[in-house]
């Protein structure tokens, strides 16, 4: 009816009666109307502004922070909001003219990632802001960006911020017109990149809350939900928490992942000449609940659209006393009228409210360490509520202790159930979202406790869910297990776990330990404070850290200071080029691409600088990479570019690997320049560029706990080696926050000179990196070497080298007693020339004796091991037989596993195939090979409870030998 | 062959004959703006669908369109030189197809028109024609209202009994109606075509059509193709235009089937 009644209605306005705005699409002086023109909020005091940073001085900033000197403050007296500017775009914004930070002024509590404007989901769907203009109209204070969709000129786009004395929050209102000459398919939202980590998407749709429909990139339309308002919290720490709302609508669609909430308008057809509008409010609150942000929803919705609202409050109690401990101790969600609303999380002292609907019935559902353990009925009203004490179910406590070497250190212990009856009775997660965790301490991606792991320094209480739980505490592979078994909780009751760890003499001399690839906060898909990240690193009994934040950089500067920590770690500042926003790629293909993640290390941190001292990092090549990271600082011939995860799972339609991204074929050989094949692009020279795209140092052949990919990462490693691309071989924890993945699991170990400290030298221990005097490891070491009949030796290197008749490759293989070593490997030029499985196994897996260390010595003629023609290179594995896995895809990267453990690799595999592909390669394929579940107290059970879902295994990188004394140029395939 | 169905011919055009004449009719616009309209009035309704498929996908871009319409039309001959017309889309099905696509189910436009005849000699037939295409597909527009208009004129020659050459030129205008963009558009829009007849109950018509300066300063050139016949008082006809040269994004193909019956 609306649209039946906008035509004479548009009749009247036509040729340009009325406030037309930007709607004409095509008018560089126009000024977009104020959102949300009915609002009025008053205060006393209230004050609002609009400039451009000159520098970040005053502002509250957080480790989330991207602010930069150039960017757009709007800020009042409830909230300030950083708008990029248009130099220095992020993330997903090609243009700048998104939303990079917000914050209210009670805290540094600034946890906003993204909030982008699209009109679609390809690349040519994006904004791409042209012009930026502030705007100072008295008390509204703001600013407009205009611009285009980045495929056309036609397709125009303004967007405008606004900010006012007294409101929570930013009123915004986008221009969307079709000017072009064909229909388009539109969806007008503003995108809140969440990372996936960190704040959890709320929606008040029925049966909504926190679970929403599934959808993906193909099915988007499935996603959409109707709903009055959207929100997200539930996170960690002291952030802040953030609502949005249609100004003009009274319910609006949005669709939700946990990366990702957008909000706005589903799509429709926008024909020639006609426009979409969309007026909202942003609003922000402190604090982990929900309601910190639906609370100035509801007054906005009582100015609106004339609907009242209540306040509830209550108070939580256990057993006679506050119910506290945090979001997961007790977490108070609220329906009216049997639609969720809005969730609390109590105050220290158990009290709690929050703003409802009037007139409502309620229902409070309260929810403690993942788990609905109360519900309460309150009769609607139109008066605020007062629900009075509520009583919760008690849990009990657990007091951990424990010590390295006798002193009290920073240690990570991992709590697990000690019998099936608690595993089941305590296996729950969040809302239905991360991972589940048994039991659930702590929100599984923000400070400590964070799932079922705990981060413990003296004495260290964690409320947890009665049962009997086994408690190990890791201060890394080279220390032995930390042991407290069948420890009994009960409701009330406080248990005590004491443990005790022994470092080993495992390490060997000469070498550093590091972990190249960490994240922290300041990455988008981190939650952890600061504070617990750096007392992770000293968990981990690690001696370098590369701090890898995506698409941006961080120094961990305070904690470290605070923790004393610089003693003992030495921090490399890096950056992880991580590709979000999608381009050809490869050229002229239909489907757009990222080109993976790459590692630069060291870079010079700038906390005022954009990206921190990292640099604008999407729709590039590698080799422009490269070039990129050069003009910004990064030393090109001294510093490290790392190829991490080669392959891997897509994420949110983005490659994780670049060999995924350009389908290498191992079958192939490298290509010298782009032929028309996207596998040719791996050692291309991007246009423009004067680096290749392969002009990497370093490759990940191990990254994540779980080591799912190895097989994969190895197999392209050990093609890059024998197609004569020597790149070093490095193993990363990837970890980013303490639950995903364990920092320091597995980790590179360096020969080096270099000492943490003051006179470590960055420049001399990145020349043993590139050079490739490595190995890699989440439990076993080797100590490979090349011995010559004068008692010369040779460690694991990228250089090239003649062997003398009689020389000897010499192997010990040594692992803490937790840490199962059934074989030893020797490759040769990517085949598997000799398997050595008489390895000695401690006889507990649990002890601290140094005794069993060593498993297995050996030598082997070097003479045996090579080929009859050409080059060669030898690495050494050692660990547990790898799990079966093949290559369904027929590129030569093994990419499924024995899923359905019938000792064969097939179709029957493959998640989601019901019967057999006609073609030989299958177009699907995964997941990866994992092992076997452990039995309960057999050794890999052990080696289990600090490394999640991993298996033993170790590398060295390669002995290059020149045979032919004419340079090592690969091997005869 | 083509002497052979001359003399196979019969009546001329502008007589009493249910089989569809006239230049092929298919529109690529909305509301069938610019497509080719018979000189010669008649009195007739009819009945069709109409349907246009667009594909631009390639190179990172996905980009389509489905239209499907249901076409009521008709026309009166006031006198014999002066027509009145409408033509009202029933049902119109549209897909805007991205990776997020759209699409709307609903009433379509609405074309009103008056054709006069300004010269109507034995072998001449030249008429005035003039349409409106009305913003009627109200769940379409969002905010803006598109309101478009022609002028032009249709003839037609007959070169014999059973051959007639047709040509139009008008010009069409359109511009939008409410707060966006008013992007007054005008263009010309030419055609060429014949058709041939035989023994008055089939019919074949080529053509050719174009734009200019509406869109762009080429817009298209589109050869066309209609096939006609008559059943009793019901005539039938299907049309397909297929642009081949012009900007891109275009229609691979624009088509039409219609039935109509005629009262005079």
């Amino acid at each position: 009816m609306r649209r039946v009644w906008g035509l004479p209605a548009g009749l009247l306005l036509w040729s340009g009666c009325g406030d037309t705005g930007c709607l004409s699409g095509n008018d560089p002086t126009c000024t977009v109307p104020a959102a949300c023109d009915s609002l009025a909020f008053t205060c006393d005091d209230g004050t609002a502004t609009v400039r451009v940073l000159d520098s970040l001085d005053g502002l509250p900033l957080s480790v989330q922070t991207l602010a930069s000197p150039g960017d757009i403050l709007l800020s009042n007296d409830q909230v300030w909001v950083v708008i990029d500017a248009l130099d220095h775009p992020h993330l997903f914004s090609e243009s700048g003219g998104s939303i990079i930070d917000m914050g209210t002024w009670d805290g540094a509590d600034d946890t906003m990632q993204q909030v982008f404007q699209a009109a679609g989901l390809l690349p040519a769907e994006a904004a791409l802001y042209t012009d930026v203009r502030l705007i100072d109209d008295g008390d509204v204070q703001g600013v407009q960006f205009l611009g285009t969709l980045a495929g056309s000129d036609d397709l125009a786009i303004a967007t405008r911020y606004d900010i006012r004395a007294c409101e929570p929050g930013v009123r915004v209102r986008t221009e969307l017109v079709n000017r072009g000459t064909v229909p388009r398919a539109w969806m007008l939202l503003d995108a809140f990149w969440w990372g996936g980590r960190g704040l959890l998407s709320y929606s008040p749709h029925e049966d909504g809350g926190f679970s929403w429909p599934d959808w993906d990139l193909l099915t988007i339309g499935d996603g959409f939900v109707s709903a009055p308002y959207v929100a997200s919290g539930l996170h960690d720490g002291t952030g802040a928490s953030y609502a949005t709302m249609a100004c003009d609508r009274e319910e609006f669609d949005s669709l939700h992942s946990e990366s990702v909430t957008a909000a706005g308008q589903a799509p429709v057809v926008i024909q020639p000449r006609d426009y979409l509008t969309y007026d909202r409010f942003v609003a922000a609150g402190t604090g982990p609940s929900v309601s910190a942000a639906t609370d100035p929803i509801y007054e906005l919705r009582r100015q609106l659209f004339d609907e009242p609202f209540v306040t509830v409050s209550g108070a939580l109690r256990t057993g006679g006393a506050p119910a506290t401990g945090g979001a997961l101790r007790a977490s108070v969600e609220i329906r009216a009228d049997g639609r969720p609303v809005t969730q609390v999380v109590p105050a220290a002292d158990g009290t709690f409210s929050a703003r409802v609907p009037a007139e409502s019935a309620l229902e409070l559902t309260v929810s403690s360490f993942g788990q609905q353990v109360v519900s309460f009925d309150i009769s609607g009203s139109s008066s605020d509520i007062d629900a009075g004490p509520l009583d919760i179910p008690q849990v009990g406590a657990l007091d951990i202790t424990a010590t390295l070497d006798g002193e009290q250190d920073v240690l990570l212990a991992f709590v697990l159930p000690a019998d099936d009856a608690t595993e089941s009775a305590v296996r729950a997660d969040v809302y239905g979202h991360w991972e589940t965790c048994a039991p659930l301490l702590g929100l599984p991606h923000g400070s400590s406790p964070a799932c079922n792991r705990v981060l413990v320094e003296g004495p260290t209480m964690v409320p947890i869910l009665p049962g009997r739980y086994d408690i190990f505490a890791t201060a890394g592979p080279f220390s032995s297990l930390g042991v407290a078994r069948d420890v009994e909780v009960t409701a009330g009751g406080i248990s005590t776990a004491e443990l005790q760890l022994v470092r080993f003499d495992l390490q060997p001399e000469g070498t550093l330990s590091g972990d190249f690839h960490v994240h922290g906060g300041a990455s988008w898909d981190a939650g952890i404070e600061d504070f617990d990240r750096v007392r992770a690193f000293l968990a981990a009994d690690i001696d370098v850290i590369v701090s890898t934040e995506h698409n941006s950089a961080w120094n961990y500067a305070d904690a470290i200071d605070q923790l004393g920590a610089d003693s003992r770690i030495q921090l490399v500042t890096g950056t992880e080029n991580t590709g979000v926003m999608l381009f050809d790629v490869v050229p002229e293909t239909l489907v757009p691409k990222v080109t993976g993640h790459w590692n630069f290390w060291p870079i010079v941190f700038d906390g005022q600088a954009p990206y921190r001292g990292s640099w604008w990092d999407q729709k590039a090549l590698p080799g422009e990479l490269f070039n990129r990271a050069s003009a910004a600082g990064w030393p090109a011939s001294t510093g490290i570019a790392q190829l991490n995860h080669p392959t891997n799972a897509l994420s949110v339609g983005r490659d994780f690997g670049w060999a995924d991204t350009i389908e290498l074929d191992l079958n192939r050989d490298v290509a010298d320049s782009y032929d028309g094949t996207p596998h040719s692009l791996f050692s291309d020279t991007p246009d423009g560029s004067s680096m290749r795209n392969s002009d990497f140092h370093t490759t990940e052949v191990m990254n994540g706990t779980s080591n799912g990919y190895f097989a994969g990462y190895r197999a392209i490693w050990w093609w890059m080696l024998d197609q004569g691309l020597l790149r070093g071989g490095t193993a990363n924890s990837d970890s980013h926050t303490l639950t995903e993945n364990v920092l320091g699991t597995p980790r590179t170990l360096v020969w080096t000179d270099q000492q943490v400290g003051a006179s470590f030298d960055i420049d001399r221990f990145n020349e043993s990196v590139r050079d490739g005097r490595m190995m890699g490891t989440n439990g076993p070491v080797i100590e490979a070497s090349i011995v010559s009949g004068d008692d010369s030796v040779r460690l694991p290197s990228l250089t090239a080298f003649t062997p003398e008749e009689g020389d000897v490759l010499h192997i010990e293989v040594r692992a803490a007693p937790w840490v199962v070593v059934s074989e030893v490997r020797v490759i040769v030029n990517g085949q598997v020339m000799d398997t050595f499985t008489d390895v000695t196994v401690p006889s507990d897996p649990a002890s601290s004796s140094p005794a069993d260390l060593l498993r297995i010595e050996l030598d082997v003629p070097v003479g045996s091991l090579l080929p009859v023609v050409g080059d060669a290179w030898i690495s050494v594995e050692a660990g547990v037989a790898l799990p079966l896995s093949g290559d369904l895809d027929c590129d030569g990267i093994p990419d499924t596993g024995d899923t359905n453990a019938d000792g064969t690799v097939d179709w029957r595999d493959v998640e989601g195939l019901e019967e057999e592909p006609e073609e030989a390669c299958f177009d699907d394929t995964g997941p990866v090979a994992s092992v076997a579940e452990p039995d309960r107290d057999t050794p890999l059970w052990f080696f289990q409870t600090t490394v999640p879902d991993g298996y033993p295994a170790a590398f060295t990188n390669p002995f290059v030998l020149d045979l032919d004394g004419g340079g090592f140029e690969g091997v005869v395939r | 062959m083509i002497v052979l169905l001359m003399a196979l011919a019969s009546a001329a055009p502008c007589d009493s004959d249910p089989i569809a004449t006239g230049p092929v009719s298919v529109a690529l616009r909305d509301g069938a703006l610019g497509s080719g309209r018979r000189a010669c009035p008649r009195s007739e309704v009819g009945l069709g669908g109409h349907a246009l498929l667009l594909d631009d996908t390639g190179n990172l871009n996905i980009y389509g369109q489905i239209q499907v319409q249901g076409v009521v039309d008709g026309s009166v001959a006031v006198s014999d030189r002066l027509e009145v017309f409408g033509r009202l889309e029933a049902f119109r099905s549209q897909q805007a197809i991205s990776l997020a696509g759209a699409s709307y189910t609903g009433l379509g436009h609405t074309t009103v028109g008056v054709s006069a005849l300004v010269v109507d000699e034995v072998d001449t037939h030249v008429a005035w024609l003039n349409r409106m295409v009305l913003p009627t597909a109200f769940g379409l527009y969002q905010n803006q209202h598109p309101l478009a208009l022609e002028s032009g004129l249709s003839a037609q020659l007959d070169v014999g009994e059973a051959l007639q050459l047709y040509g139009q030129l008008s010009v069409i205008g359109s511009m939008g109606i409410g707060r966006g963009p008013t992007q007054m558009r005008l263009g010309i829009a030419p055609s060429l075509g014949a058709e041939l007849t035989v023994k008055r109950s089939f019919g074949v018509g080529l053509g050719v059509a174009s734009g200019l300066l509406y869109d762009h300063p080429f817009d298209h050139l589109s050869p066309q193709l209609s096939v006609r016949t008559a059943i009793g008082k019901v005539g039938i006809q299907l049309d397909a235009m297929l642009p081949l040269l012009g900007p891109t994004p275009r229609p691979l193909v624009v088509g039409q089937l219609r039935a109509t019956y005629r009262f005079d």
